[in-house]
């Protein structure tokens, strides 16, 4: 393998990574702090790119309007997941996990259609903002900006990320609201204001994620579960709720993905899916998880 | 189900299971061929709905990826019928062989895992199934699948082959209710109540729930199978999350902990899919919300809620005298 291909497949596999990690991070953050698996976790992650396509498409000419379009989709989905936490998902708490998933499995279906209803069945594409449409030339290898604004944003939210959880007060409760939630009450902080916090939160990131992808891809119907077994295999292979894990494992797969797409073109996403099998059989609780948190 | 009255109920179960027999065989001489048409497909997909049922109701594993062995019978029964040229009723038993060993490879993966790791797992390996039958043309077909699926003449005709299932699906409901209240059965449900305690009284839970991942992911290519002789094609939708989804739905709203309740269900999303979709194309929005509030407010589903009805009646009447 020559320099430039390996150096291109690794910045390749490095947006990949940012992006799978930016999906999976509030997905397994949820699961960290309140405990459910949100399924249409996905589904929000393609409303997400649905509203920044609708944003960059009402402010195209306006400089800027990319990233006007990436806040308002931010501002939109936080909105939009308030009323969903308030609305049913407050419920599901002291629910059965099957049931958590089978209601959370239900939202798709009806996320789904309603985005089919509102913009369409036909791919979307947005026009990128002037100053991503250039790349960087390094000697014979070239950088888009889209590519490295996508890394950037996906290694910024992720050290804000962890900076909130592992240095502020806020981020040792939202630690502490996993394993002692009765403790955690008695000691007069709102368990629920938390629960809605972390729900809005991974949201957020999910946001944050759907903005990002029309950047390297098109919008479709079908973008949620195109990435659906690598986010999955992520959340896995890292340990369910570990926030450091999922980093890792996110750049574990992505790199997977890029170098394994050379040697098995067709194949690269069963790659990792063998991957996480094999890491399943030897570490049921993933690289970073821990035991206890596999039930 | 009817309080004290159980051991009557017992007795007459083979008569009432008998005359419903008839009756629905006599239904496939009476009714035009649409609905005739209708009524292949629900027993069909009650086959389906079974094998989600399984795991979900009697095992407690809830699993999303049924569709995977659904496709993966039809698949070895298109591929022998096409490719090998071989006959009929061999290609069925090769489209349940491979179904089989799909679900005993994927079985041994997701049995080591509980809970949600399980669900997660199965959703992961039904993607992975459809992504090897997308993109293997050379065998699968891709994306056109494989067409041309004719049974032998005696079957061609909608009638007899309502028949043919009709009997298939007396067989496989006598032999589930079997399994289901055997020993093997009952040990299901107390991994269901308890895994680990499950364990304390000697059951080896993780041996009984990939028998019945085994057992499940035969329900599910039998129904393949039959599906597709049905539609005379295989496509690898069949395997994707819209298709596994169709089996959840179909377990949850007739109830999975029951042994009638994936029929019913599999008969209602089969009369709705038939009867609405001609209305509105918004035929995914209706099972979104109906899956939601059932699961939200009734998880027994339909068969759990008249379960419910009848227990509180007997109170009731308990009460009174």
């Amino acid at each position: 393998m020559s320099i430039d291909l390996f150096i291109n497949q690794l910045f390749s596999g490095l947006v990949r990574s940012a992006l799978f990690f930016l999906v999976t991070s509030g997905l397994t953050l949820l699961f960290g702090v309140v405990g459910v698996l949100n399924m249409s976790h996905f589904s929000l992650y393609m409303v997400a790119s649905y509203i920044t396509w609708t944003f960059s498409k009402i402010l195209l000419g306006y400089n800027f309007s990319y990233i006007i379009a990436l806040a308002m989709a931010a501002v939109c989905m936080c909105t939009f997941a308030w009323l969903i936490e308030r609305l049913f998902f407050r419920y599901l708490y002291n629910r059965l996990m099957p049931e958590q998933l089978l209601i959370t499995f239900s939202i798709i279906y009806i996320i789904d259609d309603l985005s089919k209803v509102l913009w369409g069945a036909t791919p979307l594409y947005i026009a990128k903002p002037d100053f991503l449409t250039k790349a960087i030339n390094i000697g014979t290898i070239s950088f888009p900006l889209a590519g490295i604004f996508v890394l950037v944003l996906g290694i910024v939210t992720g050290l804000g990320t962890w900076f909130l959880l592992a240095r502020t007060r806020l981020g040792r409760i939202l630690r502490a609201a996993y394993s002692h939630k009765e403790m955690i009450s008695c000691l007069g902080i709102p368990i629920k204001k938390i629960y809605l916090a972390m729900f809005i939160f991974s949201v957020l990131l999910v946001s944050i994620a759907g903005s990002a992808w029309p950047l390297v891809g098109m919008v479709d119907l079908g973008q949620g579960h195109a990435i659906l077994i690598e986010c999955f295999c992520v959340m896995v292979i890292g340990g369910m709720g570990s926030f450091v894990g999922t980093a890792v494992a996110s750049l574990l797969v992505g790199l997977t993905y890029s170098f394994g797409i050379l040697v098995v073109p067709k194949m690269a996403t069963l790659l990792i899916f063998c991957l996480a099998g094999v890491i399943l059989i030897f570490r049921p609780w993933g690289l970073m998880g821990t035991v206890g948190r596999m039930h | 189900m009817f309080g004290g009255d159980r051991a009557k109920i017992k007795k007459i179960l083979p008569i009432v299971g008998l005359f419903v027999f008839v009756v629905m065989a006599g239904l496939g001489y009476t009714l035009d061929t649409f609905s005739v048409q209708v009524l292949t497909e629900a027993l069909i997909m009650s086959l389906f709905a079974m094998s989600f049922a399984l795991l979900y109701g009697h095992t407690g594993l809830l699993s999303f990826g049924q569709g995977a062995y659904f496709a993966c019978g039809a698949y070895g029964f298109a591929l022998a019928l096409t490719r090998l040229q071989m006959p009929f009723i061999l290609c069925i038993f090769i489209g349940i062989f491979m179904a089989c060993v799909w679900s005993w490879v994927m079985g041994y993966l997701c049995v080591r895992l509980s809970g949600i790791y399980f669900a997660i797992m199965t959703v992961v390996v039904a993607q992975c199934t459809f992504y090897i039958l997308f993109q293997w043309y050379s065998v699968t077909g891709g994306d056109n699948g494989i067409q041309g699926l004719l049974p032998p003449g005696f079957l061609q005709n909608a009638r007899h082959y309502y028949l043919f299932v009709l009997f298939v699906v007396a067989f496989i409901f006598i032999a589930f209710h079997t399994i289901v209240n055997s020993p093997f059965g009952l040990s299901l449900k107390c991994i269901r109540e308890n895994t680990v305690r499950s364990t304390f009284i000697g059951i080896k839970a993780r041996n009984h729930m990939h028998k019945a991942f085994i057992i499940s992911g035969l329900l599910a290519g039998l129904a393949g199978i039959l599906f597709c002789i049905h539609t005379r094609h295989v496509v690898p939708q069949m395997a994707n999350w819209q298709n596994s989804g169709n089996a959840v739905f179909m377990g949850i709203l007739g109830g999975a902990s029951s042994v009638l309740g994936p029929f019913l269900g599999a008969l209602i999303w089969v009369l709705l899919d038939a009867f609405i979709s001609g209305y509105t194309e918004r035929w995914p929005l209706v099972i979104g919300f109906i899956l939601f509030f059932i699961t939200f407010f009734a998880p027994g589903g339909l068969m759990g809620m008249i379960k419910y009805y009848f227990m509180r009646k007997t109170k009731r009447m308990v009460t009174e005298t």
